[in-house]
């Protein structure tokens, strides 16, 4: 099994809520992202997915360390970058880079193309302006611009031209991971299949990791090698991406796959509009015991007081010890005994 | 039968500093009592003037609206004065927005916002108008009414504010209710909830749905009919069962095979090549050819004309013929 490249492990971001004029104190707590553990191996494209205030943006941003953690720790390439001081994370930035997802944030429109892809080889490498040039059109090729528009402004480009723009920047540095925060859900439905085909192409020629971070189960089945569904700042199911899209465990991932939209009228017609009832909980109020169970079909009496942990069941983990009694009685055994 | 609603070659076209823009070409929808129709479309194919220029949004200024026919059942929109066509719009012809923030008024409670599209249209005494829209509320699956009505929008999460504009928009129990986008910035678990919400009240009201989307789940579920729109003109009208079986348009089976899906895992996606175009860069052909896998020398020459293929389906493509025996 390859290496692991990076770690999160038991990941707190809690954000506080402030009042008072004068000596502000805290009288609440947001916990965006509460106790997570995910590993990507090298080479490896671990999707993300959950609904809005599922916490999956803050755990990719933690990940960058684009935010504080609270608690718990996180590991790249085996080395603790949790309290790593600026200049140590620099160093990690050219090997760990980012996509987000509105094209146009990755595009400042007073730069040429040409000078945005460039701006991180400037703060990374000491490249002649020869060499630099040669860099940013390989780069706009492999991200399938002609070397044309590092002339361009980004105005004059499409949605998708400006996000293959910003993966052609993430490129730059020669990274081994790269968090794609949305990457396709700002872009139209014709150049979302093209987008996918290029992340997937670098991906084999490159052999790059990537967090997927999406809310389109589709896209995550194609591209993804293991995926991790969040609810309300927690992991409650990962594993293998045909194992947990083909045959979800945890109630909140079968929910969630229910809701989404089959592609064929037949049984489109024939199954009807799959709806859970109800929204995710406000995190500042999170529910006791299984944040999902005023939600479950499933639930009962002891997923109102206890919080399930994720346990090893074949070869995914679960949160759910109604679903998957098996993880619960594997992890009672040793008790017992 | 009268369809509900009829737009029949529609066109739009804007002032721009450089000469006439075309945004909408020709477009013809049509949708009966009690049914769906969905138009699918890219940014830049039209479908939202189409829809702002059936509810006479557009502004006369600016735009310059052309059309056969723009029918509400047995009333001539057209023809109609503009302050009647506002009665008509909220009335008997309401609408959706993608945000639903575009038609909610952030410094007025809901109940304030709810009640007066009764009294306006309706001439409601305030207290008949409260008790409709609490009614109006709990049929939209919000709950604690009385205390929501008391609410601004920005205490209200994304689906709840969706629901509260569904319920507006569903008040003065529209004949036809134009859906623009309704879900796509929700999650996919509240965009079910908010379609199954539209299908009920359909079944209840028998009144018909114009849903706009781009994401062909959502039209498998919802609708009846398919209007498929590319670069301002209905490239493939059909019966949705049809139109998924048998897709006539190059680019409606493009569209189709380029979804991800889990079966397709570790083949390339069918992506198409190019971009859609914008009002300001179509080509003199056929809309599609730069993008199309089939074009041919006749496809760079002229618009393809529209042909219907039986009474529900029309195709405009010079090849389709010999495509469809391919």
């Amino acid at each position: 099994m390859p290496e692991t490249l990076a770690q999160l492990s038991d990941v707190h971001v809690h954000f506080p809520v402030l009042d008072g004029m004068l000596f502000p104190r805290e009288v609440a707590r947001v916990r965006a992202v509460d106790g997570v553990s995910l590993g990507i191996r090298k080479g490896e494209v671990l999707g993300l997915v959950g609904e809005s205030g599922s916490g999956k943006s803050t755990t990719g941003r933690a990940l960058l360390r684009l935010q504080d953690v609270t608690a718990g720790s996180v590991h790249f390439a085996g080395q603790d970058i949790t309290r790593a001081p600026r200049r140590e994370l620099q160093a990690i930035r050219r090997r760990m880079t980012v996509v987000f997802q509105d094209p146009e944030a990755s595009c400042n429109p007073r730069m040429r193309i040409g000078d945005a892809v460039a701006e991180p080889l400037r703060v990374h490498e000491r490249l002649t302006a020869a060499a630099l040039d040669r860099k940013v059109a390989a780069l706009l090729d492999q991200v399938g611009l002609d070397e044309s528009y590092a002339l361009r402004w980004p105005h004059e480009l499409s949605g998708g031209q400006r996000q293959r723009v910003g993966i052609a920047r993430a490129l730059a540095t020669d990274p081994e991971l790269i968090v794609l925060d949305e990457p396709i859900s700002a872009l139209d439905v014709s150049i979302q299949a093209q987008v996918l085909n290029l992340l997937d192409d670098l991906r084999k020629q490159r052999g790059l990791a990537y967090l997927f971070i999406a809310h389109d189960l589709g896209a995550v089945a194609h591209l993804c090698d293991r995926v991790a569904v969040m609810y309300l700042g927690r992991v409650v199911e990962v594993g293998p991406v045909a194992d947990v899209i083909g045959a979800p465990h945890h109630p909140y991932t079968q929910a969630l796959l229910r809701s989404v939209p089959l592609h064929d009228p037949q049984a489109a017609r024939a199954r009807g509009l799959q709806v859970l009832e109800g929204e995710i909980p406000s995190p500042l109020h999170p529910p006791s015991g299984c944040a999902f169970h005023p939600r479950c079909g499933q639930a009962i009496a002891s997923c109102r007081q206890n919080r399930p942990a994720l346990q090893a069941f074949g070869r995914r983990q679960v949160a759910c010890p109604v679903t998957c009694p098996a993880a619960t009685q594997a992890a009672q055994l040793p008790i017992a005994s | 039968m009268t369809p509900a609603l009829e737009v029949a070659s529609l066109a739009v076209t804007f002032a721009g500093e450089r000469g006439p823009v075309v945004a909408v070409e020709d477009v013809s929808l049509r949708v009966a009592k009690g049914r769906t129709l969905c138009v699918v479309g890219e940014s830049g194919s039209g479908k939202s003037v189409s829809i702002l220029a059936t509810m006479g949004l557009l502004d006369p200024e600016r735009a310059t609206v052309q059309a056969a026919a723009l029918r509400l059942a047995d009333v001539d929109l057209l023809a109609l004065p503009p302050a009647r066509r506002r009665a008509i719009n909220g009335d008997r012809l309401a609408m959706v927005f993608q945000d639903p923030m575009t038609s909610l008024n952030p410094y007025l409670r809901i109940g304030t916002q709810l009640t007066e599209v009764l009294e306006v249209h309706r001439k409601s005494s305030r207290k008949d108008a409260e008790q409709q829209a609490i009614a109006m509320l709990e049929a939209v699956g919000i709950s604690a009414p009385h205390a929501r009505m008391r609410a601004y929008p920005h205490e209200l999460s994304g689906g709840m504010r969706q629901r509260v504009v569904l319920a507006m928009a569903l008040l003065c129990q529209p004949d036809v209710l134009l859906a623009d986008e309704p879900t796509t910035a929700l999650d996919v678990t509240i965009q079910a909830q908010v379609l199954k919400l539209i299908q009920d009240l359909q079944a209840r009201t028998e009144m018909a749905v114009v849903l706009v989307t781009h994401d062909m789940g959502v039209v498998a579920h919802m609708a009846d009919d398919v209007a498929v729109l590319y670069g301002g003109v209905v490239v493939e009208r059909a019966a949705v069962a049809e139109l998924f079986a048998r897709p006539r348009h190059p680019y409606t089976r493009a569209l189709l095979a380029s979804i991800p899906a889990a079966e397709h895992r570790g083949q390339r996606l069918q992506a198409i090549a190019g971009t859609p175009p914008s009002a300001l860069t179509r080509p003199p052909g056929c809309v599609f050819a730069p993008r199309c896998a089939f074009a041919a020398a006749i496809c760079l020459t002229g618009r393809p004309p529209q042909e219907a293929l039986s009474p529900d389906q029309t195709v405009r493509c010079f090849r389709h013929a010999e495509l469809a025996d391919a």
